[in-house]
């Protein structure tokens, strides 16, 4: 009996509704608590990509500065002088051709003529203007 | 048992007391405490965001500025600025400045000095930054901006401009446009440690510096560009001129191709922009009294006005006197009679001279108007001059003849060469543009630049005839120092005197040369002008026109189907 009194006191009985509610507040409160943890992760991840990006656009910026050093056309002139010994064309003279003349030549000319002609003009492309009026 | 009641000591009462007097003394200082915390003066605030917050400026990218073929001429590039807070720097480590920044940099960090903040170096290019950085001294902070960087040097320096050491642009493009091309600098929130260098603790908080400045594409050529400053500086240093100016324009469309000055200056360097002769563009920025290169204007206005006709004829004597004063030709030579077009080929004063007197003076100042002279051209670029016509009330005595030969009315390069643009392509004053087009920083389109024509000063059949007899110089009048074999040019040459208060004195002149090719329908049009050459060669067909000629064959070198 006294055994049964002394249980009764020790094993104090919790309704369902609080071992619940202290059930969901805890899990809520855990959720919050891996949610925040899992925001600042990605805020980090947010932190490191905007390093990234910077880092590229001033790679980028630097690139841009050195392309632009190699299309300068000082670089391209003396380039061509020095080191591939290019000099300016000579006795070049303007011939103005009568377009009749011209006409009755384009019509001689085969197609497959003209189709070679603009094939090897796309692989030079310094002669392709040049053969326009010539 | 009975209970006795002790009596308490009177010393207790007190200490309870005593003890009472302890916790109000507490709970003051805790509620003085939560005061000092949850409402702290606004002063302690900002001292200790101080401490243990930097707020950083971050300078953004300027936009760029490219040719019609999108090279780039002006980029910016990163760079690191050197700074120190006194409270945190050694003075003994200004040894390891002298290293990098030289003695007078060193000696001034070597002592204690007040403030927080002072400048050591700005805009460091990487390479030389680093090693400093990576040794790390207590007290040199560094801040990432940008430096404005032009690649190819000299090239379209006086176009491009130049910035300051903010990248706000302070000439050419650089000034006109500076609102699309900068982007103001954002400031980002980094946090301190113990020693005061910051760390970017925020994460995405601080953000990525967005980057609002826009683009700008040039209507320049870099390659007829570099060739027309080369040649144009080949050309005044051997004639030892103080300065020379060159524009070459599309007739069809008024857009700038190249412009060059000389002397020219390589805005990288900033101890080159001391000189101010060098920073000025002698194209928008000078104005001259053009000379025989003004004839082909003043010959159009004759014939618009119905003050003589294609058939009309002049007898040259070799001097001619107007008022008080005389007009000759180049070593009295006498060029007998003579058409309108041996008048251009001989460069006759007298004949000219005797055209402007058939001329009504308000119809001639009009006209002069129309071409665009006394007025901005309002080319995007800054800095750009009127220029000088009197007003038709002045135009008295051997005023109208004078200003028939091209003395007694300043213009710049540009206002002549858009005359002469007029006269190419049969009538209509353009507008010069040099912006091809403008980009926001989303990469859309907001200005493109385009043909506008602002006046039509000639018909077609007078400008026809005036290309005619231009090209007849280039062939057999003056300036066959022009001619040239790959390509039919038309041009006329120029001497003009440089007056000095009032008087035109002996040894200064400008040599000019202006003309189009090809002659039948111009592509280009060019003036050369070259003032104050030193030497016995001085006249603009001897100087300018052969300068001329190689600046056309070198274009047409490069660029052969465009004969």
């Amino acid at each position: 009996m006294r055994y049964k009194e002394c249980r009764h006191e020790s094993e104090k009985t919790y309704s369902s509704l609080f071992v619940s509610s202290f059930l969901c507040v805890f899990l809520c409160a855990a959720a919050l608590g891996s949610l925040r943890l899992y925001a600042l992760y990605l805020e980090h991840r947010v932190s490191e990509t905007a390093g990234r990006i910077e880092a590229c656009r001033e790679n980028n910026l630097i690139m841009s500065k050195q392309y632009s050093e190699l299309l300068s056309p000082a670089r391209v002139y003396s380039y061509a002088r020095e080191k591939l010994g290019m000099v300016s064309a000579q006795g070049i003279q303007t011939i103005h051709v009568d377009g009749t003349v011209m006409t009755a030549r384009a019509l001689r000319e085969p197609a497959e003529a003209e189709d070679k002609n603009i094939l090897a003009d796309d692989f030079n492309p310094f002669v392709k203007a040049a053969h326009a009026k010539n | 048992m009975p209970r006795i009641k002790k009596a308490e000591p009177a010393d207790i009462r007190r200490s309870k007391s005593a003890w009472a007097a302890v916790y109000v003394v507490l709970a003051f200082l805790a509620a003085a405490t939560a005061w000092v915390q949850l409402d702290p003066d606004d002063r302690i605030v900002m001292q200790s965001q101080k401490q243990y917050w930097a707020n950083v400026t971050i300078s953004a990218t300027r936009g760029d500025i490219r040719d019609r073929n999108g090279i780039p001429l002006a980029v910016s590039v990163p760079a690191t600025s050197f700074f120190i807070d006194p409270k945190y720097w050694d003075p003994n480590y200004s040894d390891v400045l002298r290293q990098f920044f030289g003695a007078n940099i060193a000696r001034k960090f070597s002592k204690h000095l007040p403030g927080r903040f002072y400048w050591v170096a700005r805009n460091v290019p990487a390479e030389k930054a680093l090693p400093l950085i990576k040794k790390k001294i207590p007290g040199l902070y560094t801040i990432s901006e940008k430096i404005r960087v032009y690649p190819h040097k000299q090239l379209a320096s006086h176009v491009l401009g130049f910035c300051d050491i903010d990248n706000c642009g302070q000439a050419g493009v650089e000034h006109a446009w500076n609102h699309i091309l900068f982007s103001p600098p954002r400031t980002r929130f980094l946090a301190r440690d113990s020693k005061g260098s910051t760390l970017d603790i925020m994460g995405g908080k601080s953000g990525i510096v967005k980057n609002t400045s826009g683009s700008i594409k040039l209507t320049l050529d870099s390659r007829i560009q570099q060739i027309m400053e080369w040649r144009l500086a080949e050309g005044a240093r051997s004639a030892e001129a103080k300065w020379a100016a060159g524009i070459c324009v599309d007739p069809s469309t008024g857009a700038i191709i190249a412009l060059a000055s000389y002397p020219s200056v390589d805005p990288n360097d900033r101890k080159n922009l001391k000189n101010v002769e060098s920073l000025r563009n002698n194209v928008v920025g000078r104005v001259f009294e053009p000379g025989s290169i003004f004839k082909p204007i003043t010959m159009a206005i004759a014939l618009e006005t119905g003050a003589v006709s294609k058939s009309s004829r002049f007898n040259c004597k070799g001097t001619i006197h107007i008022a008080d004063k005389t007009i000759s030709d180049v070593n009295r030579k006498a060029h007998g009679l003579q058409d309108l077009t041996h008048v251009l080929m001989n460069s006759c004063n007298i004949g000219m001279s005797i055209m402007s007197s058939g001329v009504p003076k308000h119809q001639a100042y009009g006209m002069l108007k129309q071409f665009g002279f006394g007025e901005k051209t309002d080319v995007e670029i800054s800095g750009e001059e009127i220029g000088l016509i009197k007003s038709p009330e002045e135009w008295l005595g051997i005023v109208p003849a004078n200003v028939f030969i091209g003395q007694g009315i300043a213009v710049t390069p540009l206002q002549e060469v858009m005359a002469i643009t007029s006269i190419a392509n049969g009538g209509s004053l353009l507008k010069p543009y040099i912006i091809e087009e403008v980009r926001d920083s989303n990469g859309k389109i907001i200005h493109k630049g385009s043909r506008r024509v602002r006046y039509q000063p000639l018909s077609k059949q007078t400008a026809e005839f005036i290309k005619s007899a231009m090209e007849m110089v280039v062939r057999e009048g003056g300036g066959k120092a022009a001619f040239s074999k790959k390509v039919a040019l038309a041009g006329k040459t120029g001497t003009a005197q440089i007056s000095s208060g009032g008087e035109y004195s002996k040894g200064h002149y400008v040599a000019s040369f202006v003309g189009f090719w090809p002659a039948d329908k111009p592509r280009y049009v060019m003036l050369i002008s070259l003032g104050e050459p030193k030497g016995a060669r001085y006249y603009g067909g001897q100087l300018a026109a052969p300068l001329f000629k190689s600046i056309v064959e070198d274009i047409i070198d490069i660029a052969p189907g465009e004969r």
